[in-house]
């Protein structure tokens, strides 16, 4: 995977659109998580989200700059 | 000896534990608010310093900026902040693109934008209102960096966007995993508090106690904690799946307790006015209140939770079913005496307080009912709350910013001024910020004194303390107590702008970053172009149209009488519900700049209280009017005196006042007719509430404060004509 990507002739980061995808499935697997209840069985709901991003974009990252 | 010396230690070490855990619910949680932000602020400079951004101070603004005490309403806020930046730098994109040779043309499309922007933000409530400062700000921030090298522009734009998004997201992840507060927490205790406020205010104005004043500005708290709850809730949709399960249920107990306020209000009135002339109907229903206050106010605790809640329901509900039978035994009494007029008068207090107790009942259910998170089957209709904007006035904020912006770019480009272009910023920021705040010349006074304060602490430690400093956490260190200060200061009441100027101001004169630059002459100039900025922005508010001023304080009068016309002739569905909310929501407006010694605002004060109390009564009576098949002559009283009224109230003069008096009185006359007659086919209680709510009109009508409020505001005033018939 190339590091950047041009987007209108300007140059982007893929990893910013990394960041992107991870941001809509994370949105989607939190609404599956909500739903469900998973989060009354944890002690830290919103650092357990901002773990589970950063796995999600941490794999995706690793994906690309593989 | 040892047990007793172990006991005392205990005891001692008891009361630190407490005072402790006392100190930690008050002045702690500001404490916690304070180093919240400036971690966020710090891991915004890291980061920015680490990705080599030529501005970390700009992402370390926008974290302090950003942040906010509740979670939910950073990250609404962070949605717009970024979609509102790009749009600004866009805008601020497309202007140098199109002017960067013509100076003239570029303050002249920049003064355009940000007046619109400013507009916008007056118009528009909360976040939206929000997004829309930022995005004329921006806009001229683009300019401030991009004017001495126009060519680089481009990459200035999107540094400055990955600069911002940074900070928003810094602030974002810190407040929601560092101690984070939710915002259902900040509901659950708006809800009691009101509850509290509410019992405090029926109970002050039971023992008489309380002053006018005292009542008003009670009155004034309730109303801003209807909005308050409104505001929070609108943010909290978007934060948490939990509550848009309660949301339906939060939006009806603000409309169930606007209800139980207009009718207590009005309950009071009548009371007040039975009770100075001492008629017998005014003691027998001052002993029913009382009881009332004894079996429902004094003894009851203020229910803290579900249960509670639901032991208070009951209560009143069992009142109720004592109420009925103490009310036919006074009745009998008061009939019996057989002037009309008391006789009315007590029917429209017992029918009143019958509806006070009813909605009462309801509003203490669904708040019992609060915490439970379904939903529940039968959905209310319509319960949105309506919000009322002058958009008179929204354009006038966007015109004052307009004219400023023109004013400080001819300065700048005819003096050819080195730093116009600070200036310029922080006019359009100052204007745009405090478009939709009360009284703005306050906010800007205070906004230049935190200004000031932060340039000399920004000017001692930039040149006596950081030269000193080497390596980040050093600077993080040094930089600690001169933010704690400023942070702290925001976090008091009062003092806000005073805090937020000089944190924002010492981080953007500070301008830590890789490679620090050091130039006292270039710091002051730039110092005080920003000041100059701002003072301009101050003195357009006190000279273009003040908010304070009469013209516009007339014309929220008009707005106000204009209320009751909406009530009379808008179609019914859920009007209500709209007419409270949207009256709430003037009254709001103009209490915080409002105050209670000043003649103009007392009246005005009386006009919105009464106005809500006749909106009220009229909404009812349409209400009824349409749910009943009436006679011809009947129906048309009704409409006649609707229509007298509505006419009354757009040009209010004693003519018309006259003849509103005259249709309303003549239309109870009707019903009163039309009540003996025999051959009446309609349901008697539903000619009982009609004639109230009549009542009701024909009170608020005579009522000698409400007609010196409704016409001296007026574009006819014509006081000594209307005086003396009213007494």
């Amino acid at each position: 995977m190339p590091r950047e990507f041009a987007l209108l002739d300007a140059l982007v980061p893929t990893l910013f659109l990394a960041f992107l995808v991870s941001v809509v499935s994370h949105t989607l697997l939190d609404r599956i998580m909500g739903r469900c209840g998973v989060y009354r069985h944890v002690w830290h709901p919103p650092l357990f989200r901002l773990s589970v991003f950063v796995c999600i974009f941490g794999a995706f990252g690793l994906l690309i700059l593989r | 000896m040892s047990a007793f010396g172990a006991d005392a230690v205990k005891s001692s070490f008891g009361t630190v534990w407490r005072e402790l855990v006392f100190w930690g619910r008050s002045d702690g949680l500001d404490w916690i608010f304070v180093f919240k932000i400036i971690l966020a602020a710090f891991l915004a400079m890291w980061i920015s310093m680490q990705l080599r951004l030529d501005q970390p101070r700009t992402a370390m603004m926008t974290a302090v900026i950003v942040m906010q005490q509740q979670t939910g309403l950073v990250l609404v806020k962070s949605i717009y902040r970024i979609g509102a930046t790009i749009a600004g730098i866009l805008v601020g994109l497309l202007l140098l693109s199109l002017f960067a040779q013509e100076p003239v043309l570029y303050v002249l499309g920049l003064a355009v934008w940000v007046g619109l922007c400013t507009a916008g933000s007056a118009f528009y409530r909360n976040f939206r209102s929000y997004g829309c400062v930022l995005a004329g700000y921006s806009a001229a921030m683009m300019g401030q960096f991009s004017i001495p090298e126009p060519t680089a522009f481009f990459s200035i734009a999107s540094t400055r966007l990955t600069e911002i998004t940074l900070g928003i997201l810094c602030a974002g992840v810190v407040s929601d995993v560092v101690f984070p507060r939710r915002l259902s927490d900040a509901i659950t205790s708006n809800v009691q508090n009101r509850y509290r406020e509410f019992i405090a205010f029926i109970r002050a104005s039971l023992s008489g106690a309380a002053g006018r004043a005292e009542l008003d500005s009670m009155r004034l708290r309730l109303v801003g904690n209807v909005l308050s709850l409104e505001s929070i809730r609108s943010n909290a949709v978007l934060e948490d799946p939990e509550i848009r399960g309660r949301d339906l249920r939060l939006r009806k107990l603000n409309s169930e307790f606007m209800a139980v306020t207009t009718t207590f209000s009005s309950f009071q009135h009548l009371l007040k006015r039975l009770t100075k002339n001492a008629t017998p109907a005014g003691q027998a229903l001052t002993s029913l209140w009382e009881s009332f206050g004894e079996t429902v106010v004094t003894k009851g605790e203020i229910p803290a939770n579900a249960d509670a809640a639901h032991q208070a329901a009951r209560r009143i509900a069992a009142f109720r079913a004592v109420l009925g039978r103490r009310i036919e035994e006074v009745r009998k009494n008061i009939a019996a005496d057989g002037d009309p007029q008391t006789v009315l008068d007590f029917a429209t207090a017992v029918e009143l307080l019958h509806r006070f107790l009813r909605e009462l009942h309801a509003y203490t259910r669904t708040y019992a009912t609060l915490p439970n998170a379904e939903n529940e089957p039968n959905t209310p209709d319509d319960i949105d709350f309506s919000v009322r904007t002058d958009p008179v006035v929204a354009l006038l904020s966007g015109g004052r910013a307009f004219v400023g912006i023109i004013v400080i770019g001819w300065f700048w480009i005819a003096s050819a001024w080195p730093y116009g272009t600070s200036a310029l910023t922080f006019v359009a920021i100052a204007s745009a910020l405090f478009a939709s705040a009360p009284d703005p010349s306050r906010n800007t006074n205070r906004m230049f004194i935190g200004h000031l304060a932060g340039l000399v602490a920004a000017f001692v430690y930039k040149f006596l303390v950081m030269p000193d400093m080497d390596g980040f956490a050093l600077l993080c260190a040094s930089m600690l107590p001169f933010l704690m200060v400023g942070l702290y200061i925001r976090t008091r009441p009062g003092l806000v702008d005073i805090g937020f100027g000089y944190t924002v101001f010492f981080i953007q004169m500070t301008n830590p970053s890789n490679t620090m630059q050091f130039n006292p002459v270039d710091f002051i100039n730039d110092g005080c172009g920003v000041l100059v900025g701002v003072v301009v922005a101050g003195v357009m508010y006190r000279t273009m149209i003040p908010v304070a001023g009469s013209w516009l304080k007339r014309r929220l009068a008009r707005q106000i009488r204009h209320q009751v016309i909406m009530a009379c002739f808008d179609p019914l569905a859920g009007l209500g519900n709209r007419f409270e909310s949207s009256t709430r929501d003037l009254l709001h407006k103009q209490a915080a700049v409002q105050k209670i010694e000043n003649e103009q605002d007392r009246r005005l004060l009386t006009l919105m209280f009464s106005v809500v109390e006749i909106g009220r009564a009229v909404i009812h009576l349409r209400q009824d009017a349409v749910a009943l098949r009436m006679p011809q002559p009947l129906a048309d009283s009704v409409q006649e005196s609707l229509s007298a009224t509505a006419l009354f109230f757009r040009r209010p003069s004693a003519t018309f006042h006259d003849a509103a008096l005259d249709r309303v009185t003549n239309a109870i006359k009707t019903i009163c007719l039309e009540t003996e007659s025999a051959a009446c086919a309609c349901p008697q209680n539903v000619l009982n509430r009609m004639l109230t709510s009549l009542h009701l009109i024909r009170t608020a009508l005579l009522d000698e404060d409400v007609l010196v409020a409704v016409t001296t505001d007026g574009p006819s005033t014509n006081l000594l004509g209307v005086i003396p018939h009213a007494a």
